[in-house]
This record gives C-alpha cells, structure tokens and sequence, in this order.
C-alpha cells in the first residue's frame, strides 16, 4: 500500500524544452505541460500538501502527502488511530509503521529509496530528464480506456522504466506504468489511471486517481481521491526529519 | 475469491439493433474481459525456449499457439509478453551480449495438421515489454533466428515458409541493420525452404543451412525432395555451396543442424532420407559420416528435428522427439531420458554454466531438470493448452469441458467456491488427443469425448470409468472414415439425442450404446483423398491426421428436429429436412466459395428455421482469407458475412441465444462480433484481454449468458455475461450516457480453503462476484465529478464509488457495505475495523452524478435464491452483525473519547508545570484512565495477541463471525453479544467513575486558572469522525 500511496506524487509533471531529442518527445512533453498550464505555473511551486482519501471497501483511509523542492518528501497515513509514516529528506529516508505490533522507525532499504526519491521529484520524471540521468523515447501511441495517447517512456540512471500516457486530445497525463528492477534481481510494477482534472491556480491537477497492482494474475485497483491540494503554503524543514515514535 | 454474482441485466431491449454502416469500433466494448481459467496443470506445446545465459533465472518461452511467456525467477511465475501479435511462435533468440534485445519469429515451424501461421519477425529491445514487428510478413513460419555473436544487427532467420502452398518468400535471411532490411541469402525454389542454420562460434562467417521440401495438404503430408540437403557458407551468407561427401544421396528431408560450442570444427545432422540417421562432420561440415541410427531418430522428422549440442562437451548431443534422445559418443548411440515429462519433445535449453541444468519444450508444456533429464518438474503455471472445442454443462457454477491437443480431454469449473480456479480443479475425462468433449443434457454424469480417428467414448465421473462407444463397420459395409476432429452433436430438440459422424451421420438414443446411419456418404469420397497410408513423404506417417473425405460439422434446427446440417472436410454442406431420409448438398449454390473449402463449422438458426450460419477454412490450400456464410432459404441462396473484417481462416460461427443480430465468429487470429447480423464486425482483442489467439469453439451458456471460448493457445476463456454486448443498439451508442438495468442483486456464498500455495501454483480467477454496475459512455470522460452514491430507500447514502471513466461499456464494482464499524488503537489491528457491514436486502437505487447531471437507477437487494438460508437466517444474522456494529462504536466512543482526554491531560501537564497540586491531579487522572483501558484494550507489543482476553478483541472477533458468515448466527454467538452489552456498560460506569471523581475538580482549577473547562467529546462528534 505504502509504495503505490507515495506513487501518486508523481503526477505533478512539468517539462522544460530540452533540444536535441526526437520531435515527438519535445511535442508531446511539451503539449502535456501546456495543458498543465504552462512551465512557469508549474516552476513556481515550491512545496505542496495534498490530501488524499483512499478506498480500501470496508474502510477509507485518509493520506497527507508533503512535498518540498529541492527533493523532500513526507506521507502520513492514519488507519484506527494509528499512522504511520513516510520521510525522505533528499538523502536519507526512513518508515514509521505502528501496525505490527511495535512502533519503530526504520531506515528506507535501497529500493524504497530509489522509488522515493523519483516521487519526491515536485517536478516530476520528465522534467530536466536529462539533467537527472534519464533517457525519453517516444513509443508512439496506445490505446488508453478508449482514447489514445502519446506513449513517452523513460529510462531511469537506475534502468528502472516509466511510461507516462499523455491524452492526444487534451495533453493530460492519464496513465503511468512505473517499472522498477529491484535489488533482488525482481521487478515490480505499478499503474495509475488519472482523471477529474481540476485547474488549481493556474494549474490542473489530477483529483482521481486509480492504483493497480497485480497479484498472482489477479489486477487489484484501488481508487484514490483527492480531498484537498495547497501549494506554498508555510511548510518547515522539521516535517522531512526522521521521524519519532510517540509514547 | 468471491463466488460468481450471477449478474443478469433486465429491460432485454424490443428494439433491434441498428449499428450505422461502418466498421464497428471496438472501443465501445470497453470492460468486456474475457476471463482465462486455463488451465496449466497440463499445459501445452511450446515449440522453443531460450535462457540468458549471463541470468539463468530469466527464460523466454515460444508457445505453439499461445505466444511469448517470460520467467524472471527460474519459471516460479510466468508472465505472457506477446499478446498484442501473433501467437505462433517458431523460434526464439535471446542477444546474449544484450540480453534485453530478444528477436521472436512467429509461425511454428512442427509442421502438424493443425499448425497456426506466423506473420514475421518481431524484436524486444526491453525485455519482452514491447515488441516491434521487423519484416519477413509473408514468410508464414521462421524456424530459427541466430544473432551474430560479434555483431548483434547482424541476425539470420531461417524460414521453412508457407506449409500448405508454394512460396517464394522461403528462405534464409539475413539483416545487417538490425531488422531494418532483410537480404534473401539462400532461396531455392517455391516448395524449399530452410528448416534450420547453424553458425560456427570462432568464426560467424561460416554457417550452414538445411534446406527442406515440404508440403501439407487436408489429406496428405509430404517431406522430402530432390532439392533438399545441407548447404554451408564461408563468408556471413554471400555464397553458398551444398555438401555433399558423406551426405545421403537421393531424396532428402528434414534436417536438424547442431556445431558444438566446445569444438567448432563437429557438426552433426540429423538427415531425414530413406535411412534416417545422425550424421556427424570433423572438419566443419566438409566430410561427414553417419553416426547412428537409433530407432527413435526415425520418428516424424517434420515434428522432431531440432539438435542441441552440449555447450561443454562435443560428444554430447541431445535430439527432440518423442523421447528427448541424448547421445555423450559423438553420436554413435543414444539414450532417451528417463524423467517423467510430457513426450513430444522440441526443444532443450541448457545451462551453460551448470549442464546437468536442462530446460525442455514439449507437447505439455516446460520441464527442468537438474541431472540431465533423469528426473523433472513440469513448470505447472503456463496456461497454454491448444483446446479444439468446449462445452458447458448446467451445473450451478457450471464445468466447461474440452479436447486438447496431445493433452486429452478435460473439464473443470466455471468457477469455484474458494479463491480461484486452480490446478487442482480439473480432471480428466479422456485421453489422447482431444476434441469434442460434450456433457450428456440427459444426465450430467456422463461425458462424451473422443480422441484422434474416432475414438469415441463415453465417460463416467462417479466411477471414473470409460466405454467406447464408437460406431463401427460391420462386414460388408464400408471401413468408416473418421476426421482426426470427428464431431460429436447434441439435440436441441431432445436431450437424449446424440450425433456422430464418419463419412455417414449416426445418431444414438442410448447413450451411444447402439447407433442409426442417418445418410449415405456425405462426402465427395474423392479416391484420390484417401491415401493416408502414403503420407508423410521419406517417413511414413499417419496418425489420423489427414483422415480426410469425412464429416466435420453437424447441426440440428432448434426449431425442427428433422433439420439437419452437416458439412465435410472436403467441402460439401449437405442439408436434410426430414431427419436425414433424403440429403441436397447445397454448396453447390454458393457462387464465390473456393471449391473444397472445408466446413469448419455450421450454426442453424433458432430465430428461423430456414436459417443458417457456415464457416469454411480453406487454409489447407494456401488461403488463409475468412468464409463465412448465411442462408435464409434452407441453403438456396447465401450472403457472405464479414469480409476482410475478420482476420483469419475460421472455426467457428455462433449465433447468440438472445438477439438474432448478434453472432461470434472465432478466427485464427481471434474472436470476432457483429451486432447488426453481419454488415459490420469487431474484434475483441487484446484489450478486451483476448489476444490473437486461434479461437477454435464458442459456447454460449444459456442460464449465465457467458461466452466461452476454446482457444487454442491460451486454454479456456470465458466473456462472463454478455448481456451488455447483448443490448446495445444504436440508441444507446449515440446517448452520452446510458445506464444499463440492474438485474436484482444477492450476495455470492463462497468458502474458504486452508491451503498455502507457493506463487508457482497457477490461479485463474473466478468471474466478479461482487455487484456491479454496467453504463455506456460514448467517450473518455477527462474532467469534473463522476461518481455514484448508493442511497437505501429513505434517500440516506449507504456508500459511494468514484465512477470509472472509459469510453464504452463500463463496469463498475461497488461494494455494498456501510463503512467498518470503528475500534479502538491497539499494538494489533481489530480487524472489524477494516470489514464494513453489508447492506440488508431491499429496494435501493445509484444516485449517479456526471458533471452537471443526476440520473438514479434502481436496484434492489435480494437473498440468494440458490441459498441454503433463509431469509429469516439472514434477517437474523444482519440484526446481530449490527448490533455487534453498535457495541463496537459504543464501546470506541468510550475509549477514544478518554483517549482524547488523556490527551489534553497531557497538554496542561505543560501549562501547569509549576502547579503541583493539579499537576497531581493530571496525573493521577491520567494514570486512572490508563488502568481502566488496560482492563479492556491489550497494551502490551506484539502482533499476537490473546483474542479471548480484552474486550476490544472479544468484540472484534464476535463482529468479523458473524460478517464471514450469512446464515443465522449460533445460540452462543447471541448469548455472548449480550454479554457484552453488560461490558461495554461496565466501562462506560468505570470511565464516568474516573471522570466523576477527577474532572470536576480539574475543571475548577482550570475555570481558576482562566483556562477552558475539560470536557468528553460527544458522541456525535465521535461518529462525524472517519
């Protein structure tokens, strides 16, 4: 659940024009951050708050996601009284969970760190793609619930894979496949479906989402709705330090 | 994991569908998804496989008919990699320098009688997860593919090419641009094609060829001719010369080719001629000598070639066959493996770095070893078995039955009552190879199936027993010609009718025991077809396989039971109308027909009695375009249907029990659909999670409305309730939103099984049980609110849903539940607090809200009319699930409201750090609370937890037996609930104790200080709280 909860930061993308790369990706990324509403809206955000309702059937569990520049992140999931937490400074990260039995803090593995660092990105992936070390290709177009979309994907410096499905019509972000190789020799994979785009100041985020996770050939979704989104509003730096387990 | 929801839609639409003349989008079938149930417990052919050999855990699996899989984990888990292309697969090859780049050239190259074709090359350069076709089209089968090791853009594909015509796109090909550009290297001539290539690993340069004359026909195999041989080039394909020193003179055919990794200069053969044997060169192919001549290397070349050399060492040399022959004398002798796989062996992957470590291809599927064949594991999670027909039964959770190629005949659940449809789950009902396997309508214990030739049977599942049951000549008569698919029918009209067919039709009314000829010869009884004996070129063969001049179709008018169709395998569709006294072959007034195109199936309408549907596959001679027919008029005229709008040769046509204007059609390359009688089709494809895989047989179950499909590549897939496909019309495709009517829901009763399995235990899913929700959008819906509430009758909403969102048909999963009753923090979970409580039966409606509209849709709640209890057992249980729902709130509100007081105590221990006297007072108050939510809550750590000590877990556990469970709760789980009413009350009494004694105090202290009065949180604050 963790994973696929911190995934949902990565809709925030933007781009800036970079030459040198095939026309199509230029155009797509280029279509996609014009209908976010433009480079300079997206630019301008120093740090966000989202707050997120999950519906998991019997029970909603509600998320507060913050993001700050240059590459911080905090998630805050409360279920029967309890939350728990994820902090990435930029550097190092670390989970509180209170739900086995012992309320630890415990240090994010390599594999969490490199999946958390990607979504504390406020920018997103595909923005200065190749100043972080990533390679975009454009794949041409699929299919996406009926509508077709650009299909831009990219290589990570890791060799991790995300595919982002940009709407033909619109140039929303609708569809991402995150693909990670993990140190075990494993690979894991998560889908998120985005829809209900709002314009917030200027800037249109995705209020629904849907998270897919495969499971021994059975494809769980889980939807997740957007309760609320501030931008730059007052956020310290004590928020993205290890947190402490409460007595 | 649920049990099937039995959705059944209401409002079955007067109106007949009226589709605009165009192509018929696809889109607007938007959810449908076919479900794959397998199963994978037998598997099915993989014609090769290839192993990177730097990461032994990752392996690519090239399936007859079921595409490309991929392993990441030693084949622990598989995960289908192809199904947006074509699903026959002739040969893999990994770029071991680049182990991303993998090249996939599809058409299998065993060239059996019912063999798919391939459409080309294709290349992955990520793993398998996107694949782009690279040219070759028209080659119909690619045999091999080899990557110059020195030079990866640098491939060569070899291809047999078309089976069934002459071609001119055979050959050897070569690319130096990474696939961009193919040269034709070696051709030579339209029936020659190269089955096989090897390269020499010190020089890529030097490769060698086979070349192979070959062709099928519906009623003959040829191998072998005059131009086959072995050919051997120096200089990377430019020129090439044939070998001949030591080489068989004479007629040769197929070859399989091997240059030993460990010592370049060994090449082996095995050469098909009129002595098969394995031949073997010292000197890079330039002289060669015959080695052996096993028995087993005789065995249907055309099927068996393939020869792997053991990367280590240059005597050994294992050989596919139906055994897996394995020679460690330089090929001299040879040995079949003794491990207990599936026969009918293609290929052998061996682990470089460990050659005990084997990986073979078979007619079943993937086995390991890790001695060199002497014992292996069958990979039991590759759902690839070639299905020929199904067929259903009228069981509740009904079985679907089906023949497999080389795999018998099987039936297995539709669903189950557990968590999925699994391995376990089948059984066999048959053996051989297998065809039509059909549920006696009169008696359900009984299963008729067949295998190759005629082999009918009949099958007991109590006893587990088999009769033959197959009609046979008597003297004087005719030998009977069975097709290797021969047809078994039903009646419509009358369930204790049974057909079967040689070249006459038989029908039986006993269960098979006794038989009535019902025609003459059917067929064209052409002499010339009918020399099985003949077949198989250098090597005879005949398995039945080209059985031919036979019956292959029947159908019987489910308005007349004198109507009868049958059509031939060598073209004629005869038709009798008075219960087969006399018969009028009425192909004959089909003027576009290809002649001697074979009946692949006929469908008599229930709509009209002079109505019918025919399919004819005229594949096996070299046209792979569909035929598909209907006549009107008892076969006097006929329409042709669909065109070019269906892709492939077809198997089937089937015409839908419920609207007249929708029929299936199942192809080579998929299953097809019309909704307006045949103007305009559409594929179900990928996206509707059916590949392109050869769909073979269609049954439409008539109680559930599911499609199942007999795939034959991909096992069994079932559309689950087509009604929604049922009731578009045109009407519904121009609105901008339509809500399709809700059939009264019930809950689905399921179990549970204690069993753990590891991830290598495939499991298919079971069809959604949970209640649904079906509405047609006419396109994506990018922006603004979407959602439904679910509102009881007095307006009050139950539970919400944030719609889904896709062009076409949606089907939205909403559970009917109140949110989980709340409990208290703990160091474990109460798990009541993650299951909500079920809505009651009765009348209910969806407020649907999309942007500015509201539409609201009915729906009403009712018991499962299939259940063992009662409605007042489940009035019953939903009193008691409630109560246990208000006592866990009340008994929460109670402790996370003194919780929130402790936590203010907490905060004034700061404000009054220099007042001892009410810091006393804090925390002693505190502590109190404590010790009385200690008594009730668990507070020790762990994640276990004695459930039987605290309240909180008494509860808990009380609420969460009661919910898994819908009949009437037990005397004892009543009894206890009213204990609990006293428990709860007790710790309410001590908390307003504790509160008497100390807030009243506080508050004084703290009206004193200036600061605001303590108080409990109310109770409605509590509830407004999520």
């Amino acid at each position: 659940m963790k994973k696929h909860l911190i995934l949902i930061f990565s809709l925030f993308l933007t781009f800036q024009s970079l030459a040198g790369y095939a026309a199509g990706v230029d155009e797509v990324i280029t279509k996609y951050v014009n209908a976010l509403g433009g480079i300079d809206k997206i630019k301008a955000v120093k740090n966000e708050k989202m707050v997120i309702s999950v519906d998991a059937g019997g029970v909603t569990y509600t998320q507060t996601m913050y993001r700050k520049r240059p590459g911080s992140i905090r998630s805050e999931t409360s279920v029967q009284g309890k939350t728990s937490v994820q902090v990435f400074n930029g550097t190092q990260g670390w989970s509180l969970d209170p739900f086995s039995g012992r309320e630890t803090v415990e240090a994010m593995t390599e594999d969490e760190i490199k999946e958390v660092k990607m979504e504390a990105d406020i920018d997103g992936e595909l923005i200065d793609f190749a100043k972080k070390g990533y390679k975009v290709t454009d794949e041409g177009e699929e299919d996406v619930d009926g509508s077709m979309a650009h299909k831009l994907k990219l290589v990570t410096d890791k060799n991790d894979v995300v595919y982002f499905f940009i709407d033909k019509d619109t140039g929303l972000l609708v569809k991402q496949v995150n693909k990670y190789k993990n140190e075990d020799g494993s690979e894991s994979e998560g889908t998120m479906m985005f829809s209900n785009f709002k314009n917030i100041e200027g800037r249109m985020y995705a209020f629904e989402m849907e998270v897919s996770q495969s499971y021994q050939g059975q494809v769980y979704k889980t939807p997740v709705k957007v309760v609320s989104v501030e931008v730059n509003k007052e956020m310290g730096d004590d928020l993205f330090q290890k947190p402490e387990v409460k007595k | 994991m649920l049990k099937h929801h039995l959705w059944l839609f209401i409002g079955l639409f007067a109106a007949a569908p009226i589709i605009a003349q165009s192509q018929l989008d696809a889109k607007i079938f938007g959810d449908i998804k076919a479900r794959h149930i397998g199963p994978s417990i037998m598997s099915g052919r993989v014609a090769c496989l290839d192993g990177v050999n730097k990461k032994q855990s990752i392996l690519y699996v090239g399936t007859a008919g079921g595409g490309v899989w991929k392993t990441l984990d030693f084949g622990v888990t598989y995960k289908a990699v192809f199904d947006k292309h074509n699903q026959s697969i002739g040969a893999i090859s990994i770029d071991q320098a680049h182990p991303d780049t993998i090249w996939a050239g599809t058409g299998e190259s065993w060239t059996r009688n019912s063999v798919s074709v391939g459409d080309g090359i294709y290349k992955s350069t990520d793993g398998g997860d996107n694949w782009k076709k690279m040219g070759l089209d028209k080659t119909e089968r690619i045999s091999k593919i080899i990557i110059n090791p020195n030079n990866p853009n640098t491939v060569y594909a070899a291809a047999p090419g078309a089976l069934w015509s002459d071609s001119e796109d055979r050959g050897l090909y070569k690319t130096t641009d990474g696939g961009s550009t193919w040269n034709k290297i070696l051709y030579i001539n339209p029936q020659t094609g190269i089955s096989d290539i090897a390269i020499d690993p010190s020089n890529p340069d030097i490769m060698y060829a086979a070349a192979w004359e070959f062709r099928r026909k519906a009623y003959a195999f040829n191998s072998g001719g005059k131009n086959g041989g072995i050919y051997k080039s120096t200089d990377g394909g430019a020129t090439w010369k044939k070998l001949s020193n030591g080489i068989p003179a004479g007629n040769l055919g197929r070859i399989g080719l091997a240059v030993s990794p460990a010592d370049a200069n060994v090449v082996y053969a095995t050469i098909e001629s009129k002595e098969t044997a394995m031949y073997r060169s010292n000197d890079k192919g330039e002289t060669w000598t015959k080695t052996g001549t096993h028995n087993y290397i005789i065995e249907r070349p055309f099927y068996f070639t393939k020869l792997i050399a053991d990367p280590k060492d240059p005597n050994r040399i294992y050989r596919a066959g139906l055994n897996m022959l394995v020679s460690t004398d330089g090929g001299k002798s040879f040995t079949p493996f003794r491990g207990g796989a599936h026969g009918d062996y293609h290929d052998v992957w061996i682990n470089p770095n460990n050659t005990d470590n084997i990986v073979v291809a078979t007619d079943g599927g993937v086995y390991v070893s890790y001695d060199r064949g002497s014992n292996f594991a069958q990979h039991r999670n590759l759902p690839v078995g070639q299905f020929y027909h199904v067929a259903c039964d009228n069981e509740e959770n009904y079985n679907v039955y089906g023949g497999l190629q080389d795999n018998g005949s099987w039936m297995g659940p539709s669903r189950t009552l557990t968590g999925s449809i699994e391995n376990r789950n089948w059984t066999t009902v048959g053996w051989g190879d297998g065809f039509w396997v059909v549920p006696d309508p009169a008696d359900n214990n009984f299963v008729y199936s067949e295998s190759q030739g005629g082999e009918l049977q009949r099958y007991n599942k109590k006893t587990k027993t088999a009769k033959s049951i197959k009609p046979l000549e008597m003297a004087g008569q005719p030998r009977y010609r069975y097709n290797w698919n021969s047809p078994i029918g039903t009646s419509p009209t009358n369930i204790n009718k049974l057909y079967y067919a040689a070249q006459y039709l038989f029908v039986s009314y006993n269960k098979g025991d006794s038989w009535e000829k019902i025609s003459p010869d059917l067929t064209t009884n052409d002499p010339v077809k009918q020399k099985q004996e003949d077949s198989g070129g250098l090597t005879s063969d005949n398995s039945s396989a080209e059985n031919h001049c036979t019956i292959y179709s029947i159908s019987e008018s489910p308005l007349n039971e004198k109507v009868i169709w049958v059509g031939t395998d060598d073209g004629n569709v005869q038709l009798t109308k008075d219960a087969g006294k006399t018969w009028n072959n009425v192909v004959k007034n089909i003027k576009d027909l290809p002649a001697f195109s074979w009946v692949s199936s006929i469908d008599a309408s229930r709509y009209s009695e002079g109505t019918a549907y025919v399919t004819f596959d005229n594949h096996t001679q070299g046209d792979m375009n569909a035929y598909v027919y209907k006549t009107t008029d008892y076969g006097v005229t006929w329409t042709r249907l669909g065109g070019n709008s269906i892709k492939g040769y077809c198997h089937v046509v089937k015409e839908d029990l419920q609207n007249k204007n929708l029929l299936f059609v199942g192809s080579e390359f998929g299953l097809f659909l019309t909704l307006d009688g045949g103007a305009n089709w559409a594929q179900l494809d990928h996206n509707n999670n059916i590949p392109n895989v050869a769909v073979r047989d269609i049954a439409i179950h008539p109680k559930t409305n599911d499609l199942a499909l007999a795939t034959h590549g991909r096992g069994i897939m079932i559309v689950d309730d087509i009604t929604p496909i049922r009731e578009l019309t045109q009407e519904i495709l121009n609105s901008k939103f339509h809500a399709f009517a809700i059939k009264p829901y019930f809950y689905p009763e399921f179990g549970f099984d204690a069993i753990s399995f590891g991830d290598d235990e495939a499991g298919f899913i079971n069809p959604r049980s949970g209640f649904v929700f079906t509405y047609y959008l006419p396109k994506k819906h990018m922006g603004g609110d979407f959602y439904v509430d679910v509102l009881d009758e007095q307006n009050k909403k139950m539970c919400s849903k944030i719609a889904s969102k896709r062009k076409g048909i949606n089907m939205l999963e909403i559970d009917l539940q109140i949110k989980a009753p709340k409990m208290p923090t703990g160091p474990s979970a109460a798990y009541a607090g993650y299951y909500g409580a079920p809505l009651k039966a009765g009348n209910y409606k969806l407020k649907v809200v999309k942007d500015a509209d509201t539409t609201y849709v009915p729906f009403s709640i009712i018991n499962n009319p299939n259940s063992e209890y009662t409605a007042a057992d489940k009035e019953s249980r939903h009193a008691l699930m409630m109560k246990i729902y208000k006592q866990c709130n009340d008994f929460t509100y109670s402790i996370n409201s003194h919780d929130d007081v402790k936590a203010k105590l907490k905060a004034l221990e700061k404000e009054f750090a220099s007042n001892e006297k009410v810091k006393k007072m804090l925390s002693e108050y505190a502590s109190k609370l404590d010790a009385q939510r200690n008594l009730v809550v668990d507070s020790k750590e762990g994640m276990i937890t004695d459930g039987n000590k605290y309240l909180r877990d008494k509860l808990s556990n009380l609420y969460i037996q009661v919910v898994s469970y819908q009949g009437k709760p037990s005397a004892t789980q009543f009894e206890k609930s009213e204990a609990f009413a006293k428990d709860i009350k007790d710790n309410e009494t001590a908390y307003a104790a504790i509160d008497s004694k100390y807030m009243t105090a506080l508050n004084k202290e703290l009206k004193a200080a200036g600061k605001p009065e303590l108080t409990v949180m109310t109770r409605a604050a509590f509830d407004e709280l999520k």
